[in-house]
């Protein structure tokens, strides 16, 4: 955007009276999307060296619980004031100078070496006694992290690892079926609120959201939910599943209605029953699907909040959980038939509604 | 999804005013209860007209990809009850209806879009019909290559970028599975270089056709995520096959390295100095970061010494962070 644009911009908000004085100089110190994933998988890379520094250096610092775990946590709350420097070395925000971007990134990798020396030594004070508590205790140390230490990237690599720990402990427990719907649940309500209160925490919560419920879905879609990988298969197929499937189901079918209303649309319209049928066939097909709504539920939140990078999740979503879906072993091939091809029709039924209820010229002509 | 017929599911609106809202209110010059009411007023948050019309490509796409999925997982369910001649007769029926759409609608709008891409993966599902009925003794990579040969007349007639990224994936499909015929599992899992090749080679040309056509002019190929799927494509192989020779793996020759390095230049040329593409940039930097830490570690880790780990990894950052400084400036430049 130009700055010409960019003034304009200011002006109409000024103009609603939404903000006050003369347009803040451009700074443009927000990092696209890709340029943050591509530092965060370098100082992955990093990391994976500077644990192997660790491991060839100090072998005992590694191997015993008490010393993993002071490291691990000293290297935490390190990493959490080298990221404040880092924002103090570039004056305003981390990384807008050669040496804050140094800063942060040597504090990114030294954090994820510290996650990493606390996962060994929760590990060895466990001694493999119980994967689900390991699972949750690492939830917990990624949710402590979340909240302390002061980097965007940071934020969404703790939501996203600290939620699929919480995912993987769910599984141990034979509660997995349950996780898609519980993590579309926080992820919609979330999208309900990111523009209120510490955007900085809850957008990073938000993206962190998405991947773990991406990953949730691609392997609960394949049916490895239900093998040994995420719990013991000794049972039959329970609860769970069902549960999680409806609970899915009934998400999808409450943010129709919330952003019906957020919308103005009344409940009762014509235009909002149309609407929640359409969401009501799709939460019956999730029974089957399990993975449909919360896809779904991705797609809907992103484009809600004018975030195309959650939309562009949410299609990767619905790509990766229709390609596993094949593979979901506790559904026959015929029944999936059935439901993806009722489902389907469903839904090109409703677009031949939509286009004869609310004609848009420029769509018919697209 | 794009205003005019694109595939993807996108907001119409620019991005910018979004990010300048939401920068403006991280320098807390709007106040957070003001936040969600400037993004409004700013029209950065979807309005009547523009849900309306996301909601009109998401009914689309997403049922006809369901309903095209449900008659492959029909035919792959071998249902007994349903002769050889009815399977047949159900995606050769299917085939027509999405011709008749496509007919119908034509090819200018995302109804007749949507038709075609429909038709196209039912005539993959006809071609295994017809492999699993007759036992045709044809390899899997035939079936790939023949259903790629198959819907290129439609893929060149339906200016549509999905149909395209569709039939580049089946090309792609039938290299590897061509050579997982003729090498086994094994060979291409422990002597990928060649496939890798013949894969860089498919990916680039694709990238590069894209590129040129769509800088002459042609607009419908102005689609981001194409092509940043294809760089990605092309990179990735790249950078894999000079890993692969860096670490001296098996006998992956230097011309590897070479070639990374032409597709490293040829890439700053095109997104840097013809025209600015940070995307693309920083893939390319990620590479080299990727490419150098496995030169480092397999010249100084043979002996596991703690000093090369430590050198290794603040190389590592030391790169990213430079390449991330660089790259946060091109991302100013671009926005100007």
């Amino acid at each position: 955007m130009t700055s010409a644009t960019r003034e304009a911009l200011w002006e109409r908000l000024r103009s609603s009276g939404l903000v006050e004085g003369e347009p803040p100089a451009p700074q443009g110190e927000r990092a696209p999307w890709f340029l943050r994933v591509m530092l965060g998988i370098a100082g992955w890379i990093g990391a994976l060296f500077l644990l192997g520094f660790l491991g060839a250096a100090l072998p005992w610092l590694v191997r015993g619980a008490a010393s993993a775990i002071v490291a691990g946590a000293a290297a935490c709350v390190g990493a959490a004031l080298l990221f404040g420097s880092s924002a103090g070395a570039s004056g305003k925000s981390a990384g807008s100078s050669p040496r804050g971007d140094f800063l942060s990134q040597f504090a990114f990798a030294i954090s994820l070496t510290g996650q990493a020396l606390l996962a060994m030594g929760l590990s060895h004070l466990m001694e493999h006694r119980s994967f689900a508590a390991l699972a949750f205790l690492l939830a917990l140390q990624q949710a402590v992290l979340f909240l302390f230490v002061p980097s965007f990237a940071h934020r969404v690599w703790c939501a996203w690892t600290g939620t699929a720990a919480a995912v993987y402990g769910l599984g141990q427990l034979g509660l997995g079926p349950l996780a898609p719907a519980l993590l579309a649940a926080a992820f919609a309500t979330l999208g309900q609120r990111v523009y209120e209160g510490r955007i900085e925490l809850r957008s990073a919560a938000l993206h962190g959201l998405a991947i773990s419920l991406i990953t949730a879905l691609s392997v609960y879609g394949g049916g490895l939910a239900w093998s040994t990988l995420f719990r013991d298969a000794s049972g039959p197929l329970g609860w769970p599943e069902w549960v999680g499937s409806a609970l899915s189901g009934a998400v999808l079918l409450w943010l129709v209605a919330v952003l019906l209303r957020a919308h103005g649309v009344r409940l009762g319209s014509l235009q909002a029953r149309a609407a929640l049928a359409v969401a009501a066939v799709l939460a019956l097909a999730t029974l089957k699907a399990p993975g449909l709504a919360p896809a779904i539920v991705i797609l809907l939140t992103g484009f809600a909040n004018g975030n195309r990078l959650l939309v562009g999740a949410g299609i990767v979503a619905l790509v990766l959980y229709l390609s596993s879906y094949y593979y979901l072993l506790e559904v026959t091939l015929l029944t999936k038939s059935a439901v993806l091809f009722f489902t389907g029709i469903a839904l090109l039924g409703a677009r031949m509604l939509l286009n004869r209820a609310w004609p848009d010229r420029e769509v018919q002509r697209a | 999804m794009c205003a005019r017929g694109g595939f993807i599911v996108q907001p119409q609106r620019d991005v910018q005013p979004r990010r300048d809202i939401l920068d403006w209110a991280a320098q807390g010059r709007i106040a957070p209860g003001l936040l969600k009411g400037a993004l409004q007023a700013g029209g950065a948050l979807p309005q009547g007209i523009e849900w309306r019309r996301f909601l009109d490509r998401l009914l689309l796409f997403l049922g006809v990809a369901l309903v095209a999925a449900a008659i492959v997982f029909f035919l792959a369910a071998n249902w007994s009850a349903l002769g050889r001649f009815a399977r047949f007769a159900l995606v050769e029926a299917a085939i027509a209806v999405a011709l008749v759409f496509v007919w119908r609608l034509g090819l200018g709008r995302a109804g007749g879009k949507a038709a075609l891409l429909a038709a196209a993966l039912f005539v993959g599902a006809l071609l295994a019909l017809l492999g699993q009925s007759y036992q045709t003794g044809a390899d899997t990579f035939e079936l790939f290559a023949g259903w790629a040969v198959a819907i290129l007349p439609w893929v060149l007639l339906a200016r549509f970028p999905a149909l395209w990224i569709l039939w580049i994936a089946l090309v792609n499909l039938a290299a590897i599975l061509y050579y997982q015929t003729f090498h086994g599992f094994f060979g291409v899992l422990f002597g990928p270089e060649r496939m890798l090749w013949v894969l860089a080679v498919i990916n680039t040309a694709a990238l590069a056709a894209w590129e040129v056509l769509a800088r002459l002019g042609i607009a419908w190929l102005r689609e981001a995520w194409a092509m940043r799927l294809l760089g990605l494509s092309s990179g990735a192989l790249f950078t894999t096959l000079a890993v692969l020779a860096v670490s001296g793996w098996h006998e992956a020759g230097a011309w590897n390295v070479v070639a990374w390095l032409a597709w490293l230049g040829v890439a700053y040329l095109a997104y840097r100095v013809s025209q600015l593409e940070v995307f693309m940039l920083a893939w390319g930097a990620l590479s080299v970061v990727v490419v150098v830490a496995a030169l480092l570690a397999s010249r100084l880790l043979s002996r596991g010494e703690a000093g090369a780990f430590l050198l290794i990894g603040v190389v590592v950052l030391g790169l990213s962070a430079a390449a991330g400084f660089w790259l946060r400036a091109l991302a100013r430049e671009a926005e100007q």
